[in-house]
């Protein structure tokens, strides 16, 4: 439909350490800045005494003054329970606690505590009023970078963030795609391509085969809890080692010298990308302030086990995809830490050539998620990306062990299915743990949830069959839905996540979001009828228009007066008609989709049969 | 409906057989811009969750399609779905040599006698793979020798990964 307004669909790179958000616009990809040209924003979030909640630039000047209060590197607690950060939270200096009903972790501010998916709220909205002000349009559906080794449970937190934040995340997008994106876009290149990144919380490595417009992950491997911030605590060890004269139990540090060294370990670091040595001086309360030195050298070695490990995962991918380093026709570096000369060094030595260092590593993540948005949106037909699961699903198995349905790096979506049965007569339920991870034991891998079958008809113990679907969608995100083979009965399924939120959880968050709280539900509720009464008047149409589509008149006829019926709703505000309607509209036109989706194969198949 | 239901030959629009055809990427990519979801973000839920559905068929079919023990593996269950049960129990001889090599693998400590192992491993299981990959082999399906052949590289291939693990 050529009258279509596009949507404005932005790319947001929801990163450790900042965040930004990017638009393709007529010359290309962009990044969106405030009024002043700076486009990142500090991930950070400060809660002050008297309520008020700012985010950004602001709130990390606040990180000294306020730190216990101060919320900084939010996405490294997304979807983690406290066994996943060990050794971690007791260099924060917010205080991180465990959930009553959950192994979620929680923030404590005050006497309140908050979840790390509302803090990635507030910091998208930041991100949103920025990328408004800067179209001067509204903006609600956004695409949004994970790390690609982000499990199940971190990717729900991201989205689940987004629905806070009042914002549609279209796609979750790994970063090194989105980075192989921004590359990309200039040529018709061909070849592998391996992605290095290396953030501030998290490394990724990604391979690549790019052919026909198709970018095709074939490997990926990382790290979630690897990146810059730990290079800046290996620096802060030896300022606490100093400061407290051996003796660095984290209990001896009062938040405000904690912040105050971390910073400065942050400028050394960075410091030493360009400078061979750098210094610093901290007031302690004594006569003489501290004195500390590194040079570039020492902090080589203290890094060095870390660089190593990012090498390792390459190995790993490398020989997932079945690549030897010669094959590689292109390494990109992407993130922060790559900044540091010898991570560079070593990158050039495993693959033997010079990585791509163009485009700002702190930028490029968000130009690629933006050149997606155009592709969801419909402004870019050429392009297609095909990513991976990047740990294996699967089951509890009698005995604690791990039965994987789905292997990594498989592409998305995908899907498995599996039979399951009862072990006592009459049993009417099953109990089902999914787990993900590479290990054998299910004690060794993460588990996401356990949702139970219930409704089986009774029968003696092993004769119900019940097929349970895993799907993975295109965001790498995991749903279940089960179905009794006997009976032909849909069983129902209740997923409880053990590191994320319920559904109703989300949803009241999204009510009592404090992103939101001027804004009234209801009335939100009509915008999201609205779009979607347009999309369904928008699918519909096309599909009507397609000449080859085997309609009757009297089909034609029906389908277009439902289609005005719709037109005239969306321009009213009664939403219960229009939900209703849509609802109504929604089934009628399901058993369309299924027969146009069939014919589109089967011409292209036809095609395709008489060329070969 | 019409959609890449059937089996996995089909989803793709190939011929049912062990030998690849060469616009195997260029079908399964064609096919893929009309499926994936990027590409019906516009259209309904309902229609969305199709298009889902059916994406993540036609990956499995390309999977299955584009490695040769799963192809074979796959195409052997077609012709005939008892064919790998039948052939489950191996030879005695089989099954006490590759269980003498299992032991000398769990003893071996140096890496160079490890890298061996794995050679010759690779070298077993590429023989295999030879035999399933063989059209003749195919036609007539020689059943029993294939199943035969699917079974042992599994158990050469869960050997290697024991050498995998420890090197």
């Amino acid at each position: 439909m050529s009258n279509e307004t596009r949507d404005v669909v932005i790319g947001i790179d929801l990163g450790t350490t900042n965040s930004l958000a990017a638009i393709v616009g007529k010359d290309g990809p962009r990044v969106l800045t405030d009024s002043q040209g700076a486009a990142l924003i500090p991930s950070v979030v400060s809660f002050l005494d008297g309520g008020e909640v700012i985010v950004g630039a602001e709130a990390r000047a606040l990180s000294i003054s306020n730190p216990e209060r101060t919320v900084h590197s939010v996405k490294r607690l997304m979807g983690r329970g406290m066994a996943d950060l060990a050794g971690e939270v007791d260099r924060l200096p917010y205080t991180v606690v465990e959930s009553d009903n959950s192994k979620l972790v929680r923030i404590a501010i005050g006497d309140k505590s908050i979840t790390p998916q509302e803090i990635s709220a507030l910091i998208l909205g930041r991100v949103r009023e920025q990328a408004e002000a800067a179209l001067g349009c509204t903006v609600e559906k956004a695409v949004i970078t994970v790390p690609a080794y982000f499990d199940d449970a971190q990717r729900q937190a991201t989205r689940d963030a987004a629905k806070i934040a009042g914002l549609t995340a279209l796609r979750i997008v790994n970063e090194p795609t989105a980075a192989a994106l921004a590359y990309g876009l200039d040529t018709s290149r061909e070849g592998n391509v391996v992605v290095y990144d290396l953030g501030g919380g998290t490394f990724d490595v990604s391979v690549l085969k790019i052919t026909q417009g198709v970018f095709k992950v074939v490997a990926t491997a990382g790290d979630t809890h690897l990146g810059g911030d730990d290079f800046d605590r290996t620096i802060m060890e030896e300022i606490f080692a100093l400061i407290t004269g051996g003796d660095n139990r984290p209990g001896k540090v009062p938040a405000e010298a904690l912040q105050q060294v971390r910073l400065s370990a942050e400028a050394m670091k960075k410091e030493l990308s360009s400078a061979e040595n750098a210094m610093l001086e901290i007031d302690v309360g004594g006569e003489q302030p501290l004195h500390y030195e590194l040079d570039r050298a020492r902090f080589e070695a203290m890094i060095a086990p870390s660089v190593e490990l990012t090498l390792k995962c390459c190995r790993a991918a490398l020989a997932d995809a079945g690549l030897q380093a010669g094959d590689v026709d292109e390494v990109v570096l992407v993130g922060g830490s790559t900044r540091i000369p010898m991570v560079r060094r070593r990158c050039a030595e495993l693959f033997d050539r010079e990585p791509h260092t163009e485009l700002d590593p702190d930028r490029v993540v968000a130009l690629g998620a933006a050149i997606q948005a155009d592709v969801l949106a419909g402004g870019n037909k050429d392009l297609l990306l095909l990513d991976v699961i990047p740990l294996a699903l699967g089951i509890e198995t009698v005995g604690g062990g791990f039965a994987k349905l789905v292997t990594r790096n498989s592409t998305v979506p995908c899907r498995a299915t599996e039979m399951f049965s009862t072990s006592v007569d009459n049993q009417t339920g099953i109990d089902v743990n999914v787990f993900q991870g590479e290990r054998e034991m299910v004690a060794d891998c993460r588990h996401l949830g356990s949702f139970k079958l219930s409704g089986v008809p009774p029968m003696p113990a092993g004769l119900p069959r019940v097929e349970v679907t895993f799907l993975v969608d295109a965001d790498g995100v995991l749903t279940v839905t089960a179905r009794e083979q006997r009976s032909g009965q849909e069983a129902s399924i209740d997923v409880v996540p053990s590191h994320g939120l319920t559904r109703d959880e989300v949803r009241s968050m999204v009510k009592e979001s404090i992103v939101h709280a001027h804004e009234d539900f209801a009335n939100r509720e009509l915008v999201e009828l609205r779009n979607k009464a347009n999309n369904l008047v928008y699918g519909t149409t096309r599909v009507l228009d397609m000449p080859e589509m085997p309609f009757t008149d009297e089909q034609r006829t029906d389908l277009n007066a439902d289609i005005q019926n719709l037109k005239k709703l969306v321009g009213g505000d009664d939403i219960e008609a229009l939900k209703a309607a849509c609802d109504a509209f929604g089934e009628k036109t399901q058993a369309l989709a299924d027969n146009v989706i069939g014919e589109a194969i089967k011409a292209e198949l036809s095609k395709g049969m008489t060329q070969a | 409906m019409e959609s890449p239901e059937g089996d996995c030959f089909s989803r793709l629009g190939q011929p049912r057989g062990i030998a690849d055809t060469s616009d195997l990427e260029t079908r399964f990519l064609r096919l893929s811009r009309l499926l994936h979801p990027d590409f019906h973000g516009a259209a309904d839920d309902a229609t969305r969750q199709l298009v889902v559905a059916n994406s993540a068929l036609l990956n499995e079919a390309y999977v299955v399609l584009t490695s040769l023990s799963q192809r074979a593996e796959y195409l052997l269950g077609l012709i005939d779905a008892e064919a790998l049960e039948r052939n489950k129990t191996l030879a005695p001889a089989f099954l006490m040599e590759s269980m003498e090599l299992s032991e000398a693998v769990e003893e071996a400590t140096d890496k160079s006698a490890l890298a061996g192992f794995a050679k010759d491993l690779q070298a077993r299981i590429d023989a295999r793979l030879a035999l399933v990959g063989d059209p003749s082999a195919w036609d007539p399906p020689d059943l029993d020798a294939l199943a035969t052949a699917l079974h042992e590289m599994k158990v050469f291939r869960r050997i290697l990964r024991d050498v995998r693990a420890v090197a």
